[in-house]
């Protein structure tokens, strides 16, 4: 039982540090690579969850954040270049784009804050979520508490991601992170089952449209600015 | 049939005239890619008139519906059920109301967008992909209002992004592209806090085990002990961010005027007269939900969407001061006008409650004629005077004295001029704020900043008014479309006669509507 209830502490914390971890990164690549991890350890701990409360729907959920996981690379990678060819279910040729925007990637994550500035903000947002979760959860059980504010702190973290780098594709990173939250919050605070299954299943609907329409947006945006960072659109003002 | 039959088979046919316009002109589309045979062509210049159809079958159904509600306010559509009361029913003939009127504009756009610099273009506009997402987002507008199911009901306030996202982008060039990818950005991540609002409702009162709208709010009527009020504030401010996001209240607005700015003007007449009608939609139905789960501590919701919309109001003053793009001023006027709604929400008496929804209507419709206007501009100086430069849109009098008269009028109508509809509802808000002031003494500071702001914007428009309208006319007079300028004609009517009076016929009663509606907000079971 000790191990169960210390796994229950674990997993919530390590997707916690992953999230800090993306939005100290300096590196688009590294956002990336962190990305996917947090994605699978989420997709970990939605299993482990689904052992613990027997329940094989909520097992079956855990692909969602798995089927991110695998996936995040070669659709981001597809949308940072700038490529008239059609889409096609080749394996090698998306592996292929993921190599070349590797390339791209290891530019591009620079920060607006100083490092420093920025771990100050992203311990305030966290210490923030905590405070809330213990303030307003009060009918809730200890570990649902921990998830409760973590699901909080990748909500804020996610923002700030978004607000705090220069890049267009960080800015989805940033929204996938706050997706991880809420997907988080569906499985572990909501006591429905059903319904945490109905929500984290809206969840992917609303982000596989998300994804649709921002990497149809993003190529022709950075084929006609030449570039990827938020600086450069501006065309739009006042 | 009795009427239940009757209002279950109209709220099929309000739904279902959308949806087999969007397959339709999909088919169409398809058809076209394999065949350019003459009889194929021949019914692709139809899309328009397709459309247009469309929507009049839906406006039609929606004032149908006004005469024939259903005894239940639940009708079941295979595994869901739609809520079908009189505040649903008032937003879903809004949405209706205004489609009808932009469907009649779809054509001169992509004919005048053709005509504008055709050279610059990459690839020219689709008319089918326009008129299938533009169909489609009606569609999604109209499902919002009938979605019980709250999960559904965030499901179908995303779904409105993802159809006018394309719409806003269509153009394709630098600055529509920049528009969508913001509208989206912004808008997606607000909704994310939205559901998460939506998912703390679920443990408000986790022993109800549902999330249906009208079972929960039965739950919460009948066991208010049952209730976890922290959650319900936290659910409450979450919405509240996240469809106030897509609401466009400050500070989340950022998408707005260059969503507004860079859609096609048809497109820009349903964002601002009906996309943000729908989010509020969504939180008035939360808002309901947590006026009973709080009790007697429900002067926080009130207080807290009364500071928003005051907020959203001074917001959008500096603003509308500055010069700048026409359609991008009128974008920040939907920044003050559901500022103005939202504090007639706040005020909480059932006069400004009224005057607020009413206010929803006669913004929708006054927007729809500025934007239909100004674009009707936008189009006839692309076709005959070849310029786009809206440095050259002035002297309008002059130049098109029939179009320049209604945007004229629909300005003073904006910004609150008796003897127009805006006047009236903002008139019935501040009588609802003037008696409820007698009671919570804080409201004379806001009734104070309201009417400063209101002002202002006042001179802002009119000063921008001024140059469009009375400038050098860069040539002669245009020819203007007579088929376009009657439906601005009968738009600015129900402008003008929505100033006078609350319709109240047998052909449609919007006043007992409106007085429904009020009862709902203020808790009475629907």
């Amino acid at each position: 039982m000790d191990i169960i209830k210390g796994l229950d502490i674990l997993f919530p914390m390590l997707i916690l540090f992953i999230a800090v971890h993306i939005s100290a990164s300096t590196v688009l690549k590294t956002m990336i690579e962190r990305y996917k991890q947090q994605a699978f350890v989420l997709a970990a701990f939605v299993i482990f969850t689904a052992l613990t409360s027997a329940s094989w729907a909520i097992g079956a959920v855990a692909l969602l954040p798995f089927l991110m996981g695998v996936s995040i690379k070669p659709i981001l990678a597809r949308a940072t270049l700038v490529t008239s060819e059609p889409l096609e279910l080749d394996v090698r040729k998306w592996l292929g784009f993921v190599e070349e925007a590797e390339l791209t990637w290891l530019e591009h994550g620079r920060l607006r804050l100083p490092a420093g500035y920025s771990f100050i903000l992203d311990a305030t947002l966290t210490t923030l979520a905590f405070v809330i979760a213990y303030n307003l959860g009060s009918a809730l059980e200890s570990i649902e508490k921990i998830s409760l504010a973590v699901s909080l702190a990748l909500l804020m973290l996610g923002l700030f991601v978004m607000i705090n780098n220069q890049d267009l594709l960080a800015q989805v990173i940033g929204l996938l992170v706050s997706e991880h939250g809420l997907f988080l919050a569906a499985i572990r605070v909501v006591r429905q089952k059903q319904l945490a299954i109905v929500l984290a299943v809206s969840l992917f609907f609303y982000l596989a449209l998300t994804l649709t329409i921002l990497l149809w947006v993003l190529p022709s945006l950075r084929k006609m600015s030449k570039s990827l960072e938020i600086k450069d659109q501006t065309q739009l003002k006042g | 049939m009795d009427g239940g039959m009757w209002s279950a088979l109209l709220v099929y046919v309000l739904i279902g005239a959308p949806f087999l316009a969007t397959l339709l002109i999909l088919g169409i589309s398809g058809l076209a890619r394999l065949s350019a045979a003459p009889w194929v062509e021949a019914v692709r210049s139809r899309e328009s008139w397709i459309t247009t159809i469309a929507s009049a079958i839906s406006f039609l159904s929606a004032v149908a519906l006004v005469n024939v509600p259903p005894s239940q306010p639940l009708i079941p559509f295979f595994l869901v059920d739609f809520i079908v009361d009189a505040l649903s029913i008032y937003f879903v003939l809004l949405v209706n109301v205004v489609a009808l009127v932009a469907s009649f504009f779809i054509s001169h756009y992509l004919k005048s967008v053709r005509e504008l610099k055709p050279g610059e273009r990459k690839e020219d506009l689709h008319s089918g992909r326009f008129h299938f997402f533009f169909n489609l987002f009606h569609l999604t507008m109209v499902l919002v209002p009938f979605m019980n199911n709250l999960v559904l009901l965030w499901i179908a306030v995303e779904l409105t992004t993802v159809a006018s996202a394309f719409l806003v982008g269509i153009r394709g060039d630098r600055q529509a592209l920049e528009a969508a990818w913001k509208y989206t950005i912004i808008t997606s991540t607000g909704v994310i806090f939205a559901l998460l609002g939506t998912l703390f409702l679920a443990s408000v009162a986790p022993e109800s085990g549902t999330m249906q709208w009208y079972d929960l709010y039965r739950y919460l009527a009948t066991h208010p002990e049952n209730v976890n009020k922290n959650f319900a504030i936290l659910s409450f401010l979450f919405v509240l961010i996240g469809y106030g996001t897509k609401a466009g209240f400050a500070p989340m607005h950022t998408w707005l005027p260059d969503g507004h700015g860079e859609a096609p003007y048809p497109v820009s007449a349903l964002l601002s007269g009906v996309l943000l009608k729908s989010a509020l939609y969504a939180i008035l139905r939360f808002y309901i939900l947590t006026l009973k789960a709080l009790g007697k501590e429900a002067a926080f919701v009130t207080h807290i969407l009364l500071a928003s919309g005051l907020f959203s109001l001074g917001v959008a003053v500096p603003f509308i001061l500055r010069r700048n793009k026409f359609k991008r001023i009128l974008a920040y006027h939907s920044l003050e006008h559901m500022g103005i709604i939202t504090f007639g929400l706040g005020i909480g008496h059932p006069i400004a409650l009224f005057g607020a929804l009413l206010h929803a209507l006669n913004h929708a419709l006054t927007k729809a004629l500025m934007f239909l206007a100004f674009g009707l501009v936008q189009g006839e100086y692309a076709l005959q005077v070849k310029t786009g430069d809206e440095e050259q849109y002035t002297g309008l009098l002059r130049v098109m004295p029939f179009t320049g008269l209604l945007i004229a009028l629909g300005g003073l109508a904006l910004v609150g001029s008796p003897p127009f509809n805006i006047f009236f509802s903002e008139f019935l808000i501040l009588w609802g704020a003037f008696g409820q002031a007698r009671h919570t003494p804080i409201l004379w500071g806001a009734i104070v900043v309201f009417l400063l702001s209101v002002t202002l914007i006042f001179a802002g428009l009119v000063r921008h008014l001024g140059h469009l309208l009375l400038g050098n006319p860069p040539g002669r007079r245009v020819n203007e479309p007579a088929g376009l300028l009657g439906v601005l004609f009968l738009l600015f009517l129900s402008v003008f006669l929505f100033g006078v009076v609350v319709p109240h016929w047998d052909v449609l009663n919007l006043a007992q509507l409106l007085q429904d509606s009020v009862r709902i907000l203020q808790g009475e079971m629907p």
